[in-house]
């Protein structure tokens, strides 16, 4: 920090690489947005070349391309059970979209772009809009008695109905914050530790040693924030299908 | 002390007895949420695919309030202004 203010938010500043303009909306290419393309080039590419050669004994690529397919299929299947093999692709590509968003986000330099609420948001409305549509072209009307669980006595339907309908209308809400959130505090923590490596003299290298195991924690909170996405998205579509 | 300080003071107070008091909340939250779930697996180890879910379901409800917190703090600090 060579006499210059210390801003751990400037690393999620946008900033425009391109000038796009369709039809009066302001289509930039943000970095973003290219943060967002690389990821999805990096699964793309990972799951086309490495699938070419399909063999019954998989090379270390076919491996590592089957790894998040089989982790979000079995989680699929132990929430869901067989009703949710349509929906693993969703989900597959969801788990690869957050989880390689919170991983280039942790390479020197690079953009985090689930840090910002307006892509975790996205997110999590297409989650919930495949949810309520699930719901409704399985059950119809029926996907209302989701806001009533069974077995409930009738008298208590005032005070259960608008619960529920506030906690079905917080589920993005909450899964757009959460996810956000954590990569937001996560590498606010990163960067402020830096700081204290660069202004603390000879015994930097107890931030620095700090700074290691918060790395290793937010490695830890890639995944862990991608399978809760994941997760919760697959417990939401268990309550639509199956109603309670 | 003029209008301006007394706001940033106000508002530094605000944020921080916010982080604190949710801090002490989670702290709580998160101990009695895993030594709840550590001696569920430790009387019945076999429980351990079907606690590990619902371990991490109740993970992120706590998280999640903590997070919220963070936002508030965020907001008090970086979007209030005179």
């Amino acid at each position: 920090m060579a006499g210059g203010s210390f801003d751990p938010m400037k690393q999620f500043q946008l900033h425009k690489l391109a000038d796009l303009n369709i039809a009066g909306f302001d289509l930039a290419l943000t970095n973003s947005a290219l943060h967002a393309l690389v990821g999805v080039l990096v699964a793309s590419a990972l799951l086309v070349f490495a699938t070419r050669r399909l063999k019954l004994f998989p090379n270390r690529w076919q491996a590592l391309s089957e790894w998040p397919y089989e982790f979000v299929h079995n989680l699929a299947q132990s929430n869901l059970g067989d009703k949710g093999k349509p929906f693993v692709p969703f989900l597959v590509t969801l788990f690869l979209f957050v989880l390689l968003g919170n991983l280039i986000g942790l390479l020197p330099y690079a953009f985090t772009y689930t840090s910002h609420i307006s892509v975790t948001l996205t997110l999590a409305l297409i989650s919930i809009g495949v949810v309520i549509g699930t719901g409704f072209t399985k059950h119809g009307l029926g996907f209302f008695k989701l806001f009533l669980p069974s077995g409930a006595p009738l008298f208590i339907a005032p005070i259960i109905i608008p619960i529920e309908v506030v906690s079905f209308l917080a589920k993005p809400i909450s899964l757009a914050i959460r996810l956000f959130a954590n990569m937001l505090a996560g590498h606010i923590m990163i960067k402020v530790f830096a700081f204290f490596c660069t202004t603390s003299g000879f015994i930097a290298v107890f931030p620095l040693f700090g700074n290691v195991l918060i790395f290793a924690f937010e490695l830890f909170v890639a995944f862990l924030q991608a399978y809760i996405f994941t997760l919760l998205v697959s417990v939401y579509l268990h309550d639509a299908i199956d109603l309670h | 002390m003029d209008g301006a300080t007394l706001f940033m003071s106000v508002k530094l107070i605000a944020a921080s007895a916010v982080a604190i008091l949710v801090f002490v909340g989670a702290a709580l939250a998160l101990g009695r949420f895993f030594s709840e779930c550590a001696s569920a697996l430790g009387r019945n180890p076999e429980a351990r695919p079907s606690v590990f879910p619902v371990m991490i379901i109740g993970f992120a409800a706590i998280e999640f309030l903590a997070l919220l917190a963070f936002v508030i703090v965020m907001i008090i600090l970086f979007v209030i202004s005179v």
